[in-house]
Formats: structure tokens, C-alpha cells, sequence
């Protein structure tokens, strides 16, 4: 009885443990999956969406644009899409010569001051940006945010250490419908909302508020008028095609993740090429020819403590003798060598515990048919070994490929592709860990993470096949 | 043994393919002149700026390859004179060691310290003086500034960093108060927006142009004495907390460094210094 209910408690509380386990598990590797899928976040901006008059943005590829980006581009300023949405794509611009006096009006410009291109495009090519009278066949319309939420001073004055600056999209909406009735309800002073008809009134009225383009706010002289930004909350995809193949410019800033992308490959096989040999040939050293002696109980005892050592000593050695003492500077050799030196413990001990469970009868036979000590290990222990070999090498190589603190002072930081060993290369572990630290946005981080996630589990089922694939054929 | 060959062969082609579709764009401009690497690095406030010059920079000078490491002016300055570095950034002024060991500074920006707070502390501004006691430890709770009653949560820059220097000389040796030992600590800027946006009755200190990082994640940036930090408060002088970003070579610039350092100083160089939210010297 009593052993039966001590049973079942058991047997319920591993239930529990296993379930925790698991679930836990799943909801970090969801989260992460969602987080790099899905991004959210929030905006301030100075104007939102509007009319234009007399002319239409049209492109074939962003499909909004700031005043003041507007501005910047009809300028000439603007040759490429990465400060408009971070995109690494060139722009080409169109502005139609009969819509220039109203662009200019719009944009409060001079005529003069608009640069002159072609009309139109004649062989659209991709990341065009068209101004002109009516939207081009195969464009879409740009929205232009052009409308700014002017108040009066007061309303954005500062009362004590507060202040009102920005409002919310939907606060905005009760604002325009006229459900708000005082400034405190969305956080300023108390006073009455009232809408203004005209700019006079605007000035006047302590309380009043009006939506007004841009044009004509920039015309108001200083200090009549304040405006309120308005903020909003965007959500999209994070993980987009163009992230995976746009290279990566000023630091993750713009442009996608391509060349860090192939930098961790590289790196990787890098790793993999320096460290497999020598961890495997000690390992056969350690297990088939050293005499259990004081020599072989010192190297044991060294590569277990080397194996739980943090890897950020590692860094400090590759750093002291790599970068330093070889003048080899933050480059992709003292990364991979120092990396290489952090997980050969791992492929030593891995690799060791593989060969000794390959059982005496089968060296025994292999020597019995007259094979000599190399030939037998090559052919037969080796092979016999392999698949524990490999399992040491994938725990090896998703140390090296999640690694940064061993890298932070030894691989450097930057993103271009590393075409030779001394240039640096940043990895995606590195990137994310970058990203953070310079304040390039979570959800980048996050979609560095995901692809850091599914090239680890491309490695490991690479990896799980090389050992399994003989016994299929 | 044949599936052995194939995951190899696989892997193998990916690599290859991957590496020579990208190369062949740097390998045109590279073959034709012999490529100099160049290691920089430093303060974190300084790395956009030259992030942002890179690119223009080797387009005009296709025989120098140049990269920045974020290490913290402190860092940088110890790598520069280590020698790993060949240029540093820096977001503060050298100190009396630093100028006796022959490092030379040139200032390419000015730029502004951000007072940034979480966004429930209910306040948009702070005098100096409030500021200074606040990061000196002796406010406790935001109710005593006219905010909300939430306990205020100091963040800081490590003292490597050449930010935390320039705010405590601007800010708290100035009205002759000691910061506060009870704060969390970030390694860099981005690090700090992203604490101020995500620990409640927070407020920390970060340069300028990072202000975006905190407001697009909730959080709110301070006016200090009814100034806001803007490009043209810092100009004129109307902002108080502002400071002077350098870039700092072992002895007078010669070569590769010289030639960058006069590029972030023309026209084009300081036309990147304005669009990265910094203000140019020029």
C-alpha cells in the first residue's frame, strides 16, 4: 500500500519534471520563432498620412513616405531606399515637369530647388519612386505623411516637470470626433478641447487644436503654434526575404543579414577544418598508444579543466596572443583559432569516449587478419567510432556558432564579407549580440536569432546524416 | 557511403557558391590595387558615425579597407596605444596620461546627452539641478520631481565609457554631487534605450542621436530646463549638456589615418556627421 502510493507519487512528480521540461522548451523556441517571424512597435511620428494635391507619389516599391523624406528626395538627396525603409535598394526618381509647381508648393520649396529627371520611366526597374499627375501602370500609390496635429501653445506648454507631446492614434480619433472634451483626458492641462476652424483661431483659443499640412505649418512664424506627435503602434513581418539577402550596411543599421550570414558558414567550416584533425588524431593518441601513465593523467586532467573553462578566458588568451602579440588584429584567423582551441577539449573528450567503446574483439580481429596498428584504426576503429565522433563534433561546432564571448575581442565586428583570413568577420551570434549593444532594435536581434536558430538545426541534421549514412547503404 | 559524399559535396557547394556569388562585386574593385586593412575602434557614440563613412570613404579610396570595433572610448584609447588600434573614437576628452603619452585629438562632431525615462514616470522635465540630485542617488521616488509615485531606477554607462565621463563632468561635478553607487550598470548606449524602455521608473543618459531607440520602444526623452536636445539647442548652446566627439591617433595622423580623419572633416564627411543625428563642427 504504502509502496504503491510512494510509487505513484514518483511516477507523477518525473510526469510534472518531463512536461515543465518540455513546455518550457517549446515556449522559448516559440517565442523566439515568433519574435523573428512577427515584429511590433512603437512610433512616434511628427505627421500622419494625407491628401496631396495636385500630384501622387507613386512607386513600385516603399509604400509610405515622411514630408520631410519627401522633401529630402525631391531635392536629389536621396539615391537609395535604406534611411526611407532600411532596405539596401536603389532609388530611382521620376518627377513629371507639369507637377512641379504644385510639389514645390506642397513641399514648401522653391521650383529651382527640385531636381529635374526623366518624366517617366520607360523600363521600370525595381525601387522606382514616380511623382507626377496620375499613378503609372504596374506602380502603387505612396501614402505622403504630410498632416501635422498643430495646437496651440498652450497645450504643449510645460506645466511643472510635465508635459504633452505626442498622442495616440486612437486619442487622435476621439480628438477629431470630438469625444474628448479636456486636454487632461489625454494628458495636458486642463483646459477645453475645441477644434479650430482657421489659423487665427488656432492662435487665439488656449485649448484649440487643428489638422494642418505641412506646408502651411512650416509657413506659421515660431512660437504661435505647437504640434503634438502622434503615436502609433506598427506591426509586420520581421524575417523577410530581403533581410536574408540584403547585405548588411553601417552595422545592421540598413540592408539585411547576407554577409554575416556566410561569414558564420565560413567561420564554421573554418573551425571545423583546424579543429576536427587535431582533436580526433589526440584523441586516437590518447586512447591507442599512450601507456596509462602520469603523462596521459596530466593531459586528461588539463583537457577536462580546459573543457569547463568559460570561454571568455579564451577569448582574453586569443586576444593577448592572436591580436596582439602576432599583430593580426581583430581578423577572422584569430577568431577561428581561438574558437578552434575553445572546443577542441570538447572533440578530445567526445572523440576519446567514442573510440574506447569500440570493443577489443574487433581491433583483436582486425590484427588477427594481419592488419597493421594504423590500418586498423583508420579502417576499423575509426568507422566503428564515427557516429559518437560526429555527435562530439555537432556539440563542438553549436558552442563555436552561438560563441561570442571568445570572439568579441578576437573575430571583430565588421559585417562586410571576409574574402581573406585578416579581414574581419562578424558572425550571427556576434550580430545579435551587436545589435543590442548599439541600438540597431530587438527585432532585428530577433530575426538574426531565428536564422542563428535554423542554420544550427541544418548543421545538426547535416551532421546526423554523415554519421547514419552508412548503415542505409 | 554514398550519402556521406553527397551531405560533404552539399555542404561543400553551399560554401563555395555562396562565397564567390558575393565576392565577385569587392573582388572587381579589390584585384586591381593592393588592399590595406584597417582596424579602428572605440567609444559606442562615435561608431555610427564612422559606420556611416565607411562605405563613401572606400569608394574613394579603394586601397584601404577600414573597420570600427565598439569597445568604449577608455578601451579604445588603451587599444590605440597598444597599437591594436591604429585610430580611436572617443566621446570624451583624453585625460593628462593619455595627452602625455602622445595621443592627438581632432574633433569631428559635437553631440548632445539625452536624459531618457521609462514611460510611466509621468515626467517631460527636469531642471539641472534635479538631475544632478537624481543621478546623485538623493531622489528616491519620481513624486518628488512632479511626477508619478514610482521609485526611480537609476541606469549608467560603465566608467569606461566616455559618455559616463562627459555626464558627470557636465552634469554632477558641476553641482559638486557623487554618483550615485546604487545604479544599473550599461555597457553601451543601445544596451541603456533598451533598460530605459524596459525597466519601469528608469531614467538613464545616452547620446543624442540614440533618443529614437528609447521613444520607439515607449519610453520618452527629457527636456532639461524646457530645452530639448535637438541638433540646433546643442548649436547654440541652449542645450546644457553637450560635448565635443573625437578621433584620436598615436602622434600627429599620417597615411591612411590622416586621409580618413580629413574626409570626416570635408564637406561630405560632415554632411554624414548631420545625418546620423550628430551635429558637424564644419
Amino acid at each position: 500500500m504504502n509502496r504503491k502510493t510512494s510509487d505513484k507519487a514518483m511516477m507523477l512528480t518525473i510526469h510534472i519534471c518531463t512536461w515543465l521540461t518540455v513546455s518550457l522548451l517549446v515556449l522559448i523556441l516559440g517565442y523566439v520563432t515568433f519574435r523573428g517571424i512577427w515584429k511590433r512597435s512603437s512610433v512616434e511620428d511628427d505627421m500622419i498620412p494625407g491628401t496631396t494635391s495636385g500630384f501622387v507619389v507613386a512607386s513600385n516599391f516603399g509604400k509610405e513616405i515622411s514630408w520631410s523624406d519627401l522633401r529630402r528626395v525631391a531635392r536629389g538627396r536621396v539615391s537609395s531606399w535604406r534611411t526611407l525603409t532600411g532596405n539596401d535598394q536603389a532609388l530611382s526618381l521620376f518627377i513629371d515637369d507639369s507637377v512641379r509647381p504644385a510639389l514645390a508648393k506642397a513641399l514648401d520649396l522653391k521650383t529651382s530647388e527640385i531636381v529635374t529627371t526623366e518624366a517617366s520611366p520607360a523600363h521600370p526597374r525595381k525601387g522606382s519612386l514616380v511623382i507626377a499627375s496620375s499613378v503609372p501602370k504596374g506602380f502603387h500609390l505612396v501614402s505622403v505623411k504630410n498632416m501635422v496635429l498643430a495646437v496651440n501653445p498652450a497645450v504643449a506648454a510645460l506645466r511643472g516637470n510635465q508635459q504633452l507631446r505626442a498622442v495616440g492614434r486612437e486619442e487622435l480619433e476621439k480628438l477629431l470626433s470630438g469625444s474628448v472634451r479636456s486636454w487632461s483626458e489625454v494628458g495636458g492641462p486642463d483646459t477645453p478641447v475645441v477644434k479650430a476652424e482657421s489659423l487665427d483661431f488656432l492662435i487665439g483659443d488656449e485649448g484649440a487644436f487643428m489638422m494642418m499640412d505641412a506646408a502651411s505649418f512650416t509657413g506659421v512664424p515660431e512660437g504661435l503654434v505647437s504640434s503634438l506627435k502622434v503615436r502609433e503602434v506598427e506591426s509586420g513581418p520581421n524575417l523577410t526575404a530581403s533581410f536574408l539577402l540584403e547585405d548588411t550596411i553601417e552595422s545592421g543599421k540598413y540592408g539585411g543579414i547576407r554577409t554575416i550570414l556566410l561569414n558564420t558558414i565560413i567561420f564554421i567550416l573554418l573551425v571545423t577544418l583546424v579543429s576536427a584533425p587535431l582533436g580526433i588524431a589526440s584523441a586516437v593518441y590518447l586512447e591507442e598508444y599512450s601507456k596509462r601513465g602520469k603523462i596521459y593523467q596530466v593531459v586528461s586532467t588539463a583537457i577536462d579543466i580546459l573543457n569547463g573553462i568559460p570561454s571568455i578566458i579564451f577569448g582574453l588568451f586569443g586576444m593577448l596572443v592572436f591580436v596582439e602579440k602576432f599583430h593580426w588584429s581583430f581578423c577572422l584567423a584569430s577568431g577561428t583559432l581561438t574558437v578552434s582551441l575553445m572546443v577542441l577539449p570538447t572533440i578530445v573528450r567526445t572523440s576519446q569516449d567514442a573510440i574506447h567503446t569500440v570493443s577489443r574483439e574487433l581491433r583483436e580481429g582486425s590484427f588477427a587478419l594481419g592488419a597493421t596498428r594504423i590500418e586498423t584504426i583508420w579502417k576499423v576503429v575509426l568507422p566503428a567510432a564515427k557516429r559518437g565522433i560526429v555527435t562530439g563534433m555537432i556539440l563542438a561546432i553549436g558552442r563555436a556558432v552561438g560563441e561570442t564571448a571568445a570572439l568579441i575581442y578576437t573575430v571583430g565586428s565588421g559585417a562586410a564579407l571576409a574574402t581573406n583570413p585578416m579581414m574581419p568577420a562578424r558572425t550571427l551570434a556576434m550580430h545579435i549580440y551587436l545589435t543590442i549593444t548599439e541600438g540597431q532594435g530587438m527585432d532585428k536581434a530577433f530575426a538574426t536569432a531565428l536564422v542563428l536558430m535554423v542554420l544550427v538545426f541544418v548543421f545538426d541534421i547535416a551532421a546526423n546524416r554523415l554519421a547514419t549514412g552508412k548503415e542505409h547503404t | 557511403m554514398q550519402k556521406k559524399v553527397h551531405a560533404i559535396s552539399w555542404l561543400l557547394i553551399l560554401a563555395v557558391t555562396a562565397v564567390f556569388a558575393a565576392g565577385t562585386k569587392e573582388n572587381a574593385a579589390s584585384q586591381k590595387v593592393a588592399v590595406t586593412n584597417y582596424t579602428f575602434g572605440g567609444s559606442s557614440t562615435v561608431a555610427p558615425i564612422i559606420e556611416a563613412a565607411i562605405e563613401p570613404f572606400e569608394t574613394k579610396n579603394p586601397d584601404m579597407k577600414v573597420s570600427y570595433e565598439t569597445l568604449g572610448s577608455s578601451v579604445g584609447l588603451k587599444g590605440l596605444q597598444s597599437g591594436t588600434l591604429s585610430l580611436a573614437g572617443s566621446s570624451r576628452e583624453l585625460k593628462a596620461d593619455e595627452v602625455s603619452a602622445g595621443l592627438v585629438p581632432t574633433t569631428i562632431a559635437l553631440d548632445g546627452l539625452s536624459v531618457a525615462v521609462h514611460g510611466d514616470v509621468g515626467v517631460s522635465n527636469l531642471t539641472m539641478a534635479q538631475l544632478a540630485s537624481l543621478f546623485a542617488g538623493e531622489v528616491t521616488n519620481w513624486k518628488e520631481l512632479g511626477g508619478n509615485d514610482e521609485a526611480v531606477n537609476l541606469i549608467v554607462r560603465d566608467e569606461t565609457s566616455g559618455t559616463y565621463g562627459s555626464f558627470k563632468e557636465i552634469v554632477l561635478d558641476k553641482a559638486k554631487k557623487e554618483p550615485s553607487k546604487n545604479a544599473i550598470v550599461a555597457k553601451e548606449n543601445g544596451e541603456l534605450a533598451a533598460k530605459v524602455a524596459s525597466t519601469p521608473g528608469s531614467v538613464g543618459y545616452i547620446g543624442m542621436a540614440f533618443g529614437q531607440i528609447v521613444t520607439s520602444a515607449g519610453g520618452r526623452v527629457l527636456t532639461i530646463d524646457g530645452v530639448a536636445p535637438t541638433a540646433e539647442n546643442v548649436k547654440n548652446g541652449s542645450y546644457p549638456i553637450s560635448r565635443a566627439l573625437y578621433l584620436v591617433t598615436k602622434g600627429q595622423a599620417q597615411g591612411g589615418e590622416k586621409r580618413f580623419i580629413d574626409y570626416m572633416l570635408s564637406s561630405d564627411g560632415q554632411a554624414l556627421v548631420g545625418e546620423t543625428g550628430f551635429i558637424p563642427v564644419n
